[in-house]
């Protein structure tokens, strides 16, 4: 087994390995920015390391400065958490050149993956069905109006390397296809240093679904069930669910076929395989070397806990979980809570945290790396931490939900929880009627907009209410020298008054 | 009598109207007090229950901080002939990030609302508008470079016809 572990990573996910270290009795080791000095993970680990000041190229994406502190340190292992270096195939690489563990795929695999069109490829090749498109990287104008011609319009040009909804152009006919592929190679170029672009079918309000993995180093792998992900804001989760909508069937046979894809790839630890549904189709889009945000949903279905089985595996121990032990229990969905204003095109925000109410109750679970007082940085995600609930159904969940988002309150910095009130509230989530575009379809901000008001009403009432006690009762409020509550008594008369 | 409240850095107009309703941007909420315990207040609007806290500077809406600050309302017409608005203003960084595009140029003359920049932090593209109808005066920032919160992006000067 490891005896230390490093986390090269923050915020929420860095707590959450840290407890998972924990569990294992292993030594955990964090490294924080100047702006992070202060946040949670630096409290919990055992050791915590400076930075310094500086951008995220300085701090968090600082390869050598990571290796200096976990060779520093006797680390055995480095754990990426997701994002910063979690895919970086040169990160990996001189992890592993300096004799320790990357928990995590092998550099060959992750540059595997982080090509598009070659991890397409060999998803095809297993018999996973993949979107409609160019085989290969398109160069000339002529080849992209080919493809075009055979698959129809609208289509997608994307960049190799691109992600994160960066490097994508739409095209809705031939006649728009010169300037767009010249525009989406420009960007390509521009972002990613590479102006490799392939071509796909648009796929227009799909459903996004994917497909948690593990795979250990002794050619034994597992799929743990689906995920629905469809609700989303400018290309970004913000809540997931488990199971999907999927049939059992469905589900297992695209799980096998993952494992078989695990297998061929050589792939170790976990990995989560998206796909996008339209119509009754499914269509394999990547594979995410890491562990994601939205993990726990698929924990509090099946129990299994996902981080300790990364760092079982990255020991090298044998998964001691069979496919036939993995059962499904309930719903769960997951909210990410972030501090930004759904109200304002979802500005970042920051600040001080001045009040935390955390909700709780059966199935209730809150990860988060915020506490009272703690100011909270804007130069990271904006994500502060993610509220989870579990129920016997959907419906069930659903309820609980809006219970747990209710008692959910953070003062300080303004987050986007009455955003997930009006979204779980609207008819068409209860029905699970979801595809990606769900808060442009739905008007989301308007049902938003709608509920600060009622919120905005109830203030200026007790307002003015107040206002007016205190112009009826100049003399102290609280107390008269009978003992009894003036304040109460106004208030009875007053809403007598209202009702008469 | 019309006022105008900031909640939540977002403006709304309201007024009390005669039977105790509120009117919210034209809206029409019906709200009563249903109880109050030590100055906590059972509010009820449109059948939606919430708890409101009332202390000395600020008010608590279902265990949220939340500070309103209200002013007279002065439609906008007087405005404008009234007080003078400020000709030169300097659009800085709301957020520390990257400054992934420029979408005018230096002498440009923009609408009210325009994108003028987008700032990339976090996988995030945050857009940059133009506050008023005017002219860009002065760049000050490069695309592809970092910038720090407050830092000057622009300068801009307002032609409001």
């Amino acid at each position: 087994m490891l005896g230390t572990v490093l986390i090269a990573n923050r915020g929420e996910i860095a707590v959450r390995i840290i407890r998972a270290c924990r569990l294992l009795n292993l030594k955990s080791i964090v490294i924080f920015s100047k702006e992070d000095s202060t946040s949670l993970h630096v409290k919990m680990a055992n050791e915590a390391y400076s930075l310094g000041k500086g951008t995220v190229q300085e701090t968090y994406l600082n390869i050598e400065k990571i290796i200096e502190i976990a060779l520093t340190s006797d680390s055995d292992a480095i754990h990426p958490g997701y994002g910063f270096l979690s895919e970086n195939p040169d990160f990996a690489e001189r992890v592993e050149k300096e004799g320790m563990i990357f928990v995590g795929p092998s550099p060959s695999v992750l540059r595997n993956l982080g090509d598009k069109v070659e991890s397409k490829r060999i998803a095809k090749e297993i018999g996973i069905p993949t979107i409609p498109g160019s085989d290969g990287y398109v160069s000339s104008l002529s080849e992209a109006e080919k493809i075009g011609e055979n698959i129809g319009y609208p289509i997608i040009i994307k960049a190799a390397f691109g992600g994160g909804g960066r490097g994508m152009e739409i095209v809705e006919n031939p006649e728009a296809l010169e300037i767009s592929l010249l525009g989406c190679q420009t960007i390509a170029d521009k972002f990613f240093g590479n102006n490799k672009v392939f071509i796909e079918r648009y796929i227009s309000s799909p459903r996004h679904v994917e497909i948690q993995f593990l795979a250990d180093n002794h050619h034994k792998s597992i799929h743990i069930g689906d995920r629905e992900c469809s609700i989303q804001r400018s290309y970004q989760k913000i809540i997931e669910e488990a199971p999907s909508f999927l049939s059992v069937r469905k589900r297992n046979s695209l799980g096998e076929k993952i494992c078989n894809l695990a297998e061929k790839l050589d792939y170790r630890n976990a990995g989560t395989a998206e796909f996008l549904w339209k119509d009754g189709d499914i269509f394999f889009n990547e594979i995410n070397p890491r562990i994601q945000v939205e993990h726990p949903v698929t924990e509090m279905i099946t129990g299994i806990d996902l981080v300790v089985e990364q760092l079982k595996i990255a020991s090298n121990k044998e998964l001691s979980i069979n496919q036939r032990d993995i059962k499904f229990n309930g719903h769960a969905i997951e909210f990410r809570i972030n501090a930004e204003d759904p109200l304002k095109s979802f500005y970042p925000q920051s600040g001080r945290i001045t009040g935390l109410n955390i909700p709780g109750g059966n199935e209730v679970r809150f990860d988060t790396f915020i506490y009272p007082d703690y100011v909270f940085p804007n130069n990271y995600d904006s994500l502060i931490g993610k509220l989870i609930v579990k129920g016997n159904n959907r419906n069930d969940t659903i309820t609980k939900s809006r219970i747990a988002l209710n008692e959910l309150s953070i003062s300080g910095v303004t987050t986007n929880i009455a955003l997930h009130n009006a979204i779980i509230a609207s008819s068409e989530f209860q029905q699970r009627i979801i595809t990606t575009d769900f808060l442009e379809k739905n008007k989301i901000t308007e049902i938003l907009l709608h509920y600060e008001k009622l919120k905005l009403a109830a203030i200026l009432k007790t307002q003015s209410i107040q206002k007016s006690k205190q112009q009826f009762s100049p003399i102290k409020l609280n107390e008269t020298s009978n003992g009894t509550n003036r304040w109460r008594e106004q208030s009875k008369r007053e809403q007598q008054r209202n009702y008469l | 009598m019309k006022k105008r409240v900031t909640y939540r850095d977002h403006e709304y107009i309201f007024e009390i109207l005669p039977n105790g309703d509120l009117s919210i941007d034209g809206e029409i909420f019906s709200a009563s007090v249903d109880q109050e315990i030590n100055s906590v207040y059972k509010v009820t609007v449109n059948n939606h229950t919430f708890t409101v806290e009332v202390s000395s500077k600020d008010f608590t809406i279902d265990g949220e901080n939340v500070d309103i600050s209200i002013k007279p309302f002065i439609p906008k017409r007087s405005i404008n002939n009234g007080s003078q608005e400020k000709k030169n203003i300097s659009l800085k960084a709301p957020i520390p990030g990257k400054i992934a595009q420029i979408l005018v140029k230096e002498g440009d003359i923009v609408g009210k609302n325009q994108e003028l920049m987008i700032l990339e932090a976090m996988k995030m593209r945050n857009r940059i508008f133009s506050p008023n109808k005017g002219k860009v005066k002065k760049i000050c920032v490069k695309e592809n470079t970092f910038v720090e919160q407050d830092q000057k992006l622009l300068e801009f000067e307002n032609s409001p016809d």
